[in-house]
């Protein structure tokens, strides 16, 4: 069985490079490179506006102030679940309802007219959300890898025992 | 004991609803929101698992809310682009200036009151324009579709983990279950 902290590793690989890729678009067009294609694949998941995106001189990350909050907060959550032991469920549980809530009362009384947010509420909110996520994601995450492997490792000795028996 | 139930049913229907939701203009803006309408689509497909369940069946376990999140993402992104494509020809410049009016209606009003930040509506608009342009092209349906075959199955798998953590109780095994593991 592959352990708990392979898998968190892989993963932690796998956002470090998500966010490398965001991050590293406004400094692109500096060394040749042309942005528009990553700009275009960050889009699919982030409105992008200019105005609520923090910028690398005039061009802005791939992704927006609350998405790049909740991606680098997730980031740092990945690596300190790396050195740790994960925490109660129901607590990681708790303390993700309570963050996406505040992400969507943030969003919703902007939508509403209510409040404005403003660029420390999106950073606080986003980046809480994104600190909490994989402590309740992560624990499932492994633990479904991990089925999956066993299921398929229980296969292939289930096809190994008929393979002699038929012989 | 009985097998457990087809994943495929559930992630037809929750990837269609990805779908609808991702591949409507207007609609799909609730992706802007790191992918809300994926996610949630992921946690559709688990709902309607769970309900295929009953006591003679094995619990589900979170690797089947992995795969089920997964099969719904690649369902939801080869429909976004289908429902995309199918308002285009159907609808054309008609619905694309109706999305464009009440779009820009819905901005200046939250840039009226102060929610984004003056400029910004015109920024959104072009954008919207652009991507109406690329949408039609036959490139820019293929790497629509590319796009949306990396993003879609792991937001999806996220949203189907997040389901199976919100929705599911876990119940203990059984020992005929302990013994089998």
């Amino acid at each position: 069985m592959i352990p708990r902290r392979t898998i968190l590793a892989v993963f932690f690989l796998a956002v470090l490079f998500w966010c490398a890729g965001f991050l590293l678009l406004p400094v692109t067009s500096h060394i040749g490179l042309d942005p528009s294609e990553g700009y275009a694949f960050y889009g699919r998941v982030c409105h992008q506006i200019d105005a609520r995106s923090w910028h690398v001189g005039a061009e802005p990350f791939g992704v927006c102030i609350r998405c790049s909050a909740i991606y680098l907060g997730a980031l740092v959550s990945l690596f300190v679940m790396l050195l740790v032991r994960e925490p109660d469920p129901r607590v990681a549980r708790w303390a993700f309802v309570v963050t996406i809530a505040a992400v969507a009362v943030d969003v919703g009384l902007d939508l509403l007219g209510v409040a404005s947010n403003t660029e420390l509420s999106r950073t606080i909110t986003g980046g809480l959300a994104g600190v909490a996520a994989p402590w309740f994601v992560m624990p499932l995450f492994v633990d479904a890898v991990q089925q999956l492997l066993r299921k398929r490792v229980q296969s292939q000795q289930g096809d190994v025992i008929h393979v002699r028996e038929t012989e | 004991m009985f097998e457990k139930p087809s994943k495929l049913n559930p992630a037809l229907i929750a990837g269609l609803a990805i779908g609808v939701v991702s591949g409507l203009p207007g609609l799909n803006l609730i992706n802007c929101c790191c992918c809300a309408g994926i996610i949630l689509g992921g946690m559709l497909a688990v709902h309607l698992y769970k309900q295929e369940f009953t006591g003679d069946m094995p619990p589900m376990e979170s690797s089947d809310a992995l795969v089920l999140g997964i099969m719904a993402g690649i369902v939801g992104a080869v429909s976004s682009v289908v429902v995309g494509g199918l308002v285009t020809v159907l609808f054309g410049g008609v619905e694309e200036r109706f999305i464009m009016k009440f779009l820009e209606e819905f901005f200046s009003r939250m840039e009226e009151s102060g929610g984004m930040p003056p400029g910004s509506v015109d920024e959104l608009m072009e954008q919207m324009e652009r991507s109406f342009e690329e949408s039609r092209t036959f490139g820019g349906i293929l790497r629509n579709l590319f796009f949306s075959l990396i993003i879609y199955p792991i937001f999806a798998m996220l949203g189907g983990l997040i389901g199976y953590g919100l929705l599911v109780k876990k119940k203990p095994a059984s020992p005929s279950q302990q013994a089998q593991a």
